[in-house]
């Protein structure tokens, strides 16, 4: 069980650093090694793996403003702020603390009330209360944009972009246009590379300063007590975002990916409503994100333990490989094996051994200040382009990922000056959106 | 940094790169592409990864590629100029754009696995009586699952698409939906937590104590529904498409692939023709 937990936390520390290489991945790779271990051993690597990777995503993300995980959006936004005023080390320790809290919390909470949560949660959440955090979301976001027109705009066009492939609700195609390469729609990391980090590469280039110079002295860890103190001004963003991001992580299909960045763009609404919103980069608005995202990693596998049901598809592939261990994971079969409590403690050990990484390995990645500007677009750029072609490998349609790649380059060019996140937004939630008004649809009027 | 040479760099650098890993990686002209009509997590995926695994310890090269949808299978599969495989099933092959994928006599390799499909309710109501008196009933179905099968038991009962059937059973445990028809695995994790009963079942016998729909719900049309995965062939000569079905035969009798099918509910049938197949598509008409 700790060799594997050790495995799980390096695998962690990797896929959250590489981006395009998800939890699905991990464990369709995993699969050979994993077969027939006891379904305790497999739900902690999943979990271990999957809260590792959410605390070093976001590193890179901040760093590089390369959202691999989709979950990463927020800390690509406010982390790369955060970055470039040199606050970085003191926003990635803060998170980090956040994080492990809510991972406290929440583990806490469903070793005592796991069933209670789970039997309520699953009435609660019908295709009605789906769709409601769906538009709020949606509402938030756009509000929470300097030009709401152009982000209504950037919003329908991500949908539009999301349309292109499989109409999954007439079994046909749409918006082809007869060409092969798009019969399975744009890939993520085409869509995201181009339309997100490419225009921040850009933007980066044309701007001339980037805020305050950083000196070699200015590179030092946070201080322990100094980021508990900073976490404790923030406090009820992590409480925010530990209620938002448990109830998120019961959304099927999207779990982390909503959690965080519901939780973002409601906290950040809060404060631009309350005029304390920073535009040099928001600790707070990252805080409740980075909180809820491992808070929701967690709570995405109640409906398993409670009903043996899967909510991801990389919780099928979990699922397979329990079963191929000889336990059926039917019902309340997990439930009544009591093995909650046992990975609850493997993910909090594993909170607080990626804290102390995520915290401490800043350092070394700070140094990159230090390089010349050049340097730093061309090692974003060779990033870029390694994320795109692992993500091309990694999900069999490497020429398809590079084509849409470069068709969609010059869009992200003239679109750089926006807020991109909306579009990118949009066209991750669209496929689970379309479906659940469709079904809003099919339940109330036909 | 100019914009044009920047561009020109991005450029240069993703079509090189591909083409080097590529090439690297298809040195060997005996390749064989397993098109795969779904994607990672699915039943598709699942099926068609677990036969590559096994396929591998006959020493086959064989590659998997993510079509993602039958349609994009399709046009892959039939443009191919070399050896490929395809795991044809029914709610694909009934679809008017997938069509050319209907196993032939030519193209069938060997069927894999047969399922049968469950009805299922709420286990506080007589659902049967719900059905037979028409009242306006919500029942769940995947997207790829022949919608007929729902308007055929009455002009009140409407169908409600998800897009699996873990979906499906979420729903149905959230009250959305009163009924829902699935396959045999998911039916039965409910009906074990007392939180549905399955009451009918496709095919002419009783399976763990469910009756036939063709007892319970005598005007019902579609009782010969059976759920089918084929693996279909394209490029492969004589010679190799009976090496292949030998393997096939030898794969479905292993433990490991009888475990499999056991785990899910399946029949491993390898003796169902292309006539069954095609037979059975007059049932799965999706679109409508």
């Amino acid at each position: 069980m700790w060799l594997l937990f050790f495995i799980a936390l390096i695998t962690g520390c990797v896929v959250g650093l590489l981006p395009g290489v998800g939890l699905l991945f991990t464990m369709i790779l995993f699969s050979p090694f994993l077969k027939g271990l006891p379904p305790e051993q497999l739900i902690m690597f999943y979990l271990v793996v999957g809260g590792t990777s959410q605390f070093t995503g976001s590193v890179i993300a901040s760093i590089f403003g390369i959202p691999g995980e989709n979950s990463s959006i927020p800390a690509s936004i406010e982390g790369t702020k955060l970055f470039k005023t040199g606050r970085l080390p003191e926003a990635l320790s803060t998170c980090a603390i956040g994080s492990m809290i809510g991972t406290f919390a929440i583990s806490i909470i469903l070793i005592f009330f796991l069933s209670y949560i789970g039997e309520q949660s699953a009435r609660f959440f019908n295709n009605t209360t789906q769709l409601l955090l769906f538009v709020v979301s949606s509402i938030l976001l756009i509000v929470s944009s300097k030009k709401k027109f152009i982000g209504i705009l950037l919003f329908l066009l991500g949908c539009l972009l999301s349309m292109v492939g499989f109409d999954q609700i007439n079994n046909t195609t749409r918006l082809t246009f007869d060409l092969v390469f798009l019969h399975s729609g744009i890939p993520f990391g085409s869509l995201v590379i181009a339309l997100f980090t490419m225009p921040y590469i850009y933007n980066y280039i044309e701007k001339k300063s980037e805020g305050k110079k950083i000196s070699q002295g200015d590179i030092k860890v946070a201080g322990f007590t100094e980021s508990w103190k900073i976490w404790w001004d923030h406090r009820w963003s992590s409480a925010r975002g530990i209620v938002l991001g448990s109830i998120c992580g019961l959304v099927p299909g999207l779990t982390t990916i909503l959690s965080s960045n519901l939780s973002y763009y409601v906290e950040k609404t809060y404060r631009l409503n309350k005029n304390i919103y920073k535009k040099t980069g928001d600790l707070s608005s990252l805080i409740s994100a980075e909180t809820a995202n491992n808070v929701g990693q967690l709570t995405s596998v109640v409906p398993l333990f409670l009903f043996g049901l899967p909510i991801l598809a990389s919780e099928a592939v979990l699922i397979n490989l329990i079963e191929k261990g000889g336990f059926k994971v039917a019902g309340t079969a997990l439930l009544q094996a009591d093995i909650f409590t046992t990975v609850c403690f493997f993910f909090m050990l594993s909170a607080i051994l990626a804290m102390i990484m995520s915290w401490h390995g800043v350092k070394y990645l700070m140094l990159l200040h230090y390089l010349p500007k050049k340097t730093h677009v061309w090692i974003m750029i060779l990033i870029n382009i390694f994320v795109l072609l692992v993500d091309g490998i990694v999900n069999y349609n490497l020429y398809s990922t590079i084509l849409c790649f470069i068709l969609l380059l010059p869009l992200g060019y003239i679109l750089r000056k926006n807020d991109l996140q909306i579009l990118i937004f949009a066209a991750v939630i669209y496929p689970t959106l379309e479906l659940i008004v469709f079904r809003f649809y099919q339940l109330n009027f036909q | 940094m100019n914009y044009i040479k920047l561009f020109y760099y991005i450029l240069i650098l993703s079509i090189i790169l591909p083409n080097i890993i590529t090439n690297v990686s298809t040195k060997e002209s005996k390749k064989i592409v397993f098109y795969v009509a779904g994607n990672p997590g699915g039943t598709v995926f699942e099926i068609s990864n677990e036969l590559k695994q096994h396929l591998l310890k006959f020493n086959y090269d064989l590659h998997l590629e993510i079509s993602g949808n039958c349609i994009s299978a399709q046009k892959q599969f039939l443009d191919a100029k070399h050896p490929a495989l395809l795991l044809s099933f029914n709610a694909m092959a009934a679809h008017e754009e997938c069509s050319m994928i209907v196993p032939t006599k030519d193209s069938l390799v060997s069927n894999l696995f047969s399922a049968r499909l469950l009805f299922c309710g709420r286990p506080e109501k007589n659902n049967l009586q719900i059905i037979k008196s028409n009242q306006k009933t919500l029942v769940g179905l995947s997207a790829d699952y022949p919608k007929t099968m729902v308007t055929s038991l009455g002009n009140n009962i409407k169908s409600v698409t998800y897009q699996n059937s873990g979906a499906i059973l979420a729903g149905f445990l959230a009250g959305d939906i009163d009924f829902f028809i699935s396959n045999f695995s998911r039916g039965t994790q409910l009906m074990q937590q007392n939180k549905a009963t399955c009451f009918a079942i496709t095919g002419d016998k009783s399976f763990s104590g469910v009756p036939p729909a063709m007892q319970v719900l005598p005007e019902w049309k579609y009782n010969d529904t059976l759920w089918l995965k084929a693996i279909i062939q394209n490029n492969f000569s004589k010679e190799e498409k009976e090496l292949l079905i030998s393997h096939i035969q030898q794969i479905s009798k292993s433990q490991d692939w009888q475990d499999y099918a056991k785990k899910n509910n399946f029949v491993t049938d390898t003796a169902i023709g292309h006539e069954v197949f095609v037979n059975s598509l007059k049932n799965w008409k999706i679109s409508n």
